[in-house]
């Protein structure tokens, strides 16, 4: 029997880590670990004991790329058990820098990490060589996505105007107004991405997913809404916990998330997508049509025309914001500290994020629990990567191995960049 | 001479890579007759501060484990790839990173030159370690010789 083995060992980069290891005896898969060695960052434990008010600013720092989502969904939670409600003017606002933010994330992986490995190229670098006008626009629209960021937010990387309640200033009307030059050529050039990544070449790897996503009674889900699934839960925040769990698995420093009932599941930009395609604005909606994409979406790979037509909808609705725009005032509600535990959820640019607290009646945080799209979406991936490779398992090392790293990347996980930089050893046996 | 500027990068929140933030408030309070930025470094700023450049002297805090905390040296990215020696930023798109992007995009301009100061850590954390915060000086010496002469 012929035994070989895959193993992607991983080039430190800062951000993230993490590896892939394959065993195949004959046809048959004996081993995949799809691990995570990120060092943990013990958030939870070191938000105990602070106040309820500097919980925004403290898990934005979280992650560079997504620090709304951090933001939105400790508020929401800080909100929720408060007993507070913002006013429509204050919603508006959180949903335009929540679009910058896809925007940014999108956009970035879109043309830098994900587009090279259906092209055949090594690196957003090699790329461009090639396809120069292709990796300029899409660093524009990223620009055009961090400008709405730093103009609500503050400043670009770890915002910080975002509070418990809603902002600490609210942008002028003049301030937004300057950003509608940009986001219309941005929107402009989100639909020649649509063009573009629908014409990409994608393996054919169908599933049968469990997909989760929020949902919203008026809009594409964001900054807030209900969990609902493909398979017809609906629930709030407080019952997240009810139906899914996590567990530590010994590869792994990020925790593994599964249904109480053992299913892995999907979260992210197909999720939402599937479960929600009946809120696209109407031009991210046509674009959908043109690529041909129809839900359920189940080719994992096409996730990244799902990205381009999000980033559509998120130019479409920062636009149509900032022309409704009507500034908050007083631009925060107050907020009196309840003793109890809050739940809040959003759709960060990788998928459902989960945080709970549990504040003592002066405030202070007792214990934070907060779940990452990327642990959720830890066994998903492992199950895809093992039917891709298990129907390709013709190919050469080298072309599985590259197989399974636009795999990987299909849900765009917070180790993206490291995943980039891969050191292969082969070990046949 | 054609159109030159400094360009300081760094994130003062990972202790010695704040020394580019630092270095660029120093600079803008001396009114330079070159022009001097700061920038977090995210690619597409960065094209657009290259734009229309001869010279770009760029000065970030860099971790080759090589040379003593501290070291000043100066790098021409203007001939050869950079070894990938900057700090990664969010999803590890450092300063070399971005160089040879926009190299590829034939959007670099001829002349760019990597005044780096060694870093000791880049850990969380706002100060400076001493070894870095004493080179300051001899920082700020290299880069105004290296926008300078001619």
């Amino acid at each position: 029997m012929t035994r070989r083995v895959i193993d992607v060992n991983y080039l430190a980069r800062v951000e993230g880590e993490g590896s892939l290891y394959v065993k195949l005896d004959g046809d048959t898969i004996s081993e995949l670990e799809f691990g995570i060695f990120e060092p943990p960052r013990f958030f939870e434990a070191f938000l105990q004991g602070r106040d309820f008010t500097e919980v925004p600013d403290i898990t934005s720092r979280i992650c560079g790329i997504c620090p709304i989502g951090y933001q939105t969904s400790s508020i929401n939670a800080m909100e929720d058990l408060c007993g507070v409600t913002v006013p429509a003017e204050i919603d508006a606002l959180r949903r335009l820098i929540y679009c910058g933010e896809w925007i940014e994330s999108h956009a970035l992986h879109v043309f830098l990490l994900h587009a090279p490995d259906f092209l055949g190229y090594e690196s957003a670098i090699h790329l461009a060589k090639d396809f120069p006008d292709e990796v300029k626009m899409g660093l524009r629209m990223k620009k055009a996505g961090n400008s709405v960021v730093q103009v609500v937010g503050g400043r670009e990387i770890h915002p910080i105007n975002m509070k418990v309640g809603g902002f600490f200033r609210a942008p002028t009307r003049r301030e937004l107004r300057a950003l509608i030059p940009e986001l219309e050529w941005g929107l402009d050039a989100a639909l020649r991405t649509v063009n573009l990544v629908t014409g990409f070449t994608f393996p054919d790897l169908k599933r049968d997913y469990l997909f989760v996503a929020m949902r919203h009674e008026d809009e594409y889900p964001m900054a807030r809404g209900r969990v609902v699934s493909s398979d017809g839960l609906d629930i709030t925040a407080h019952e997240y916990e009810d139906h899914f769990q996590e567990s530590h698995v010994e590869r792994s420093n990020a925790l593994h998330s599964l249904t109480s009932d053992g299913r892995a599941y999907h979260v992210g930009p197909m999720a939402r997508f599937n479960l929600n395609a009946d809120f696209l604005t109407p031009q991210a909606s046509a674009a959908a049509t043109r690529a041909n994409l129809v839900p359920p979406v189940t080719n994992p790979f096409q996730s990244i025309i799902v990205r381009a037509v999000e980033i559509v909808l998120a130019f479409e609705e920062a636009l149509r914001i900032i022309a409704e725009y009507d500034p908050p005032e007083p631009p925060a509600v107050e907020v009196s500290p309840a003793a109890g535990v809050g739940f809040g959820v959003s759709e960060a640019p990788r998928g459902l994020l989960f945080h709970r607290y549990q504040i003592d009646g002066h405030g202070l945080i007792e214990e934070a629990r907060i779940v990452p799209p990327t642990s959720q979406n830890q066994p998903t991936i492992e199950a895809d990567l093992h039917d891709l490779i298990t129907a390709n398992l013709s190919l050469s090392d080298e072309d599985l191995t590259w197989q399974c790293e636009q795999a990987i990347r299909n849900y765009d996980p917070c180790i993206s960049c490291a995943t980039h930089f891969l050191d292969l050893r082969l070990d046949r046996g | 001479m054609g159109e030159r500027a400094i360009i300081c990068v760094g994130n003062r929140s990972r202790s010695d890579d704040g020394i580019g933030p630092l270095i660029a408030e120093e600079l803008l309070s001396r009114n330079l007759d070159v022009p001097v930025h700061f920038s977090n470094g995210e690619p597409g700023e960065l094209l657009d501060l290259w734009r229309g450049l001869d010279r770009a002297v760029m000065v970030d805090a860099v971790l080759t484990g090589r040379s003593e905390p501290g070291t000043v040296q100066v790098l021409r990215a203007g001939d050869e790839p950079l070894p990938v020696i900057s700090h990664a930023s969010s999803h590890g798109i450092g300063l070399a990173e971005s160089i040879e992007l926009a190299r590829s995009l034939r959007a670099l301009p001829a002349d760019v030159r990597l005044v780096g100061i060694e870093a000791e850590s880049l850990e969380p954390g706002s100060e400076l370690t001493p070894a870095v915060r004493a080179a300051i000086p001899d920082a700020i010496e290299q880069i105004l010789t290296e926008a300078g002469d001619a």
